[in-house]
């Protein structure tokens, strides 16, 4: 009986070492980040493929995003209380992060966080809270000074991250940008570079975080009604963008299935907008949430202060705030679900994915 | 008849052109052409010009090609309800099938996937290795190497090393 089983086993562990390559890339591709990083060294052969950049960009592909949200509040160990949250049909999971983070999260892109640290704020660094890896980065100017609004980028013409700081000076407004591209032992060496702008009649919201698009754009939110600031990663060149003609009150800007997308709401309904062409500035109304859909779990007299936080799942569900607390609207089915979180200023909230991204120390740079 | 191709694949029309495959173990399947074109393998060949009636699949068993063949019936059957009943209700139909056909023991699984290969079905290759991927997700990687037969080819150092570098984080 004993020895029948085992031979059983033997067989059944024994097909799959037939699988092709691309086949075990397919599966892998299909875990959570946490699960590749444990497998990573099963072997040289998948410790390889792992860390591939094509394999990062396939996982990436595959990985559902979060919402993650910072909030402030001021416990003796940290000033902030940072949640991760996905949403799965009915069922939403909330995961506490905030012994992993003391500092306040600046910025997110494909997994990888910008943090300041929360007692010395002139110190940034990158870093990937599934690998536990993080860089350093020389310090900015645009710290000391007194708004500063950061963006994170990944540009794929260069494969390269970058690091944007828009900050007041005692002149106007000024901008500077580090790429990630010669990054040392954990420590980054090249330093902030000044870029030409942005444009001096836009001020950008430094309250905000920018919204990261496909191709490595950053929209900022800005004191005007009729256009947002934009700037292209790769060429580092800004622009202005108009928003859609029509009656705004409150500008919200969130990306929705790599685009970005405008959020107008009205007394009756919530109109969604989507900047299809970044260069021919067009945008196309995407749809619309009537607002009696929402009315369970907003009244009527809260409706002016919700406020969208991102679009999950291509734009299927949108996690919105009102007051102090959050709830999901899903597209498909027309419905708004109340979030059990309560929230008391947020100062930090993205869509956040789980990536495998990592910058070996050996290899030196980051890998995709 | 098949040559208007531009009318929709009705799943029980039985005036649309069939085929015929034979598995590795000389069984015959006679298929609708739609449920055949399904796999990317055939359809190339179609498109390449082969003539014959029965065309053989070397690589896959009566038993495996039945089930692969379920696989593709059902999705000519749903893809065509979608096509007529709108994306949503198709969409959740779709899904509750599918995790009910995959659910099977990794032997079968393993056939499964190589036949989704070999065949280029591409929807039916992806559902197979989300279903490895859900196996193996929770598990160690001494149960992994074990699954896939993967040889250790670290020394302790260098496994001690990496462990080192890529300290866990979140656990």
């Amino acid at each position: 009986m004993e020895t029948k089983r085992k031979k059983r086993e033997q067989k059944r562990t024994t097909h799959y070492m037939y699988i092709p390559e691309h086949i075990i890339c397919n599966i892998l591709s299909r875990l959570p980040a946490e699960s590749l990083h444990k497998f990573r060294y099963a072997c040289n052969q998948w410790f390889n493929l792992i860390k591939h950049p094509q394999f990062i960009k396939e996982h990436l592909l595959h990985s559902k995003p979060c919402l993650l949200i910072q909030d402030r509040i001021v416990t003796k160990r940290s000033l902030f209380d940072t949640q991760l949250m996905s949403i799965e049909g009915a069922n939403i999971r909330v995961r506490d992060l905030s012994r992993f983070f003391t500092g306040q999260i600046r910025a997110s892109c494909n997994g990888l966080l910008l943090v300041q640290n929360w007692v010395d704020y002139t110190l940034l660094h990158i870093t990937n809270p599934i690998t536990g890896q993080w860089l350093g980065l020389p310090p900015c100017n645009g710290f000391i000074a007194s708004g500063c609004t950061f963006g994170l980028a990944f540009v794929p013409s260069t494969a390269d991250y970058k690091v944007v700081c828009i900050f007041r000076h005692w002149y106007g407004i000024k901008c500077q940008i580090l790429s990630l591209r010669g990054c040392f032992n954990g420590r980054c060496n090249d330093t902030w570079r000044d870029v030409n702008g942005p444009l001096s009649r836009l001020t950008p919201s430094t309250m905000e975080v920018p919204i990261l698009v496909n191709g490595g754009i950053l929209h900022w939110k800005t004191d005007s009604r009729s256009h947002i600031l934009s700037l292209d990663c790769s060429n580092e060149t800004f622009q202005r963008t108009p928003l859609p003609k029509c009656k705004i009150i409150n500008v919200h800007l969130l990306e929705m299935g790599g685009f970005l997308a405008f959020v107008n709401i009205k007394h009756t309904r919530i109109d969604i907008w989507v900047l299809k062409d970044y260069s021919g500035k067009r945008w196309i109304k995407q749809y619309y949430i009537d607002t009696v859909l929402i009315r369970d779990v907003v009244p009527t007299r809260f409706l002016h202060c919700i406020k969208p936080l991102v679009s999950l799942g291509k734009g299927e569900e949108m996690i919105f705030s009102c007051s102090n607390c959050l709830f999901c609207y899903n597209v498909k089915l027309g419905r708004a679900m109340k979030i059990d979180q309560n929230i008391s200023q947020l100062v930090f909230y993205a869509p956040h994915v789980n990536s495998s991204i990592f910058w070996t120390i050996k290899r030196a740079s980051i890998d995709m | 008849m098949a040559s208007s191709s531009s009318s929709l694949p009705s799943p029980s029309s039985s005036s649309s052109k069939k085929f015929i495959l034979r598995s590795s173990d000389g069984k015959h399947f006679e298929v609708d052409e739609a449920v055949a074109l399904q796999s990317e393998m055939i359809k190339q060949m179609v498109e390449d010009g082969f003539g014959g009636d029965v065309i053989p699949l070397l690589n896959v068993s009566s038993i495996v090609l039945s089930k692969v063949i379920d696989y593709c019936k059902k999705h000519v059957e749903l893809d065509f309800k979608k096509k007529m009943d709108g994306d949503n209700e198709a969409h959740e139909e779709i899904k509750n099938w599918d995790s009910e056909y995959i659910n099977v023991g990794v032997d079968e699984l393993y056939h499964l996937i190589m036949a989704a290969n070999y065949l280029h079905i591409k929807g039916l290759l992806d559902l197979t290795c989300q279903k490895v991927a859900d196996i193996i997700k929770g598990k160690q990687p001494e149960q992994i190497r074990k699954i896939f037969n993967i040889e250790n080819d670290f020394t302790p150092e260098e496994e001690q090393e990496i462990r080192k570098e890529h300290s866990w984080a979140f656990e």
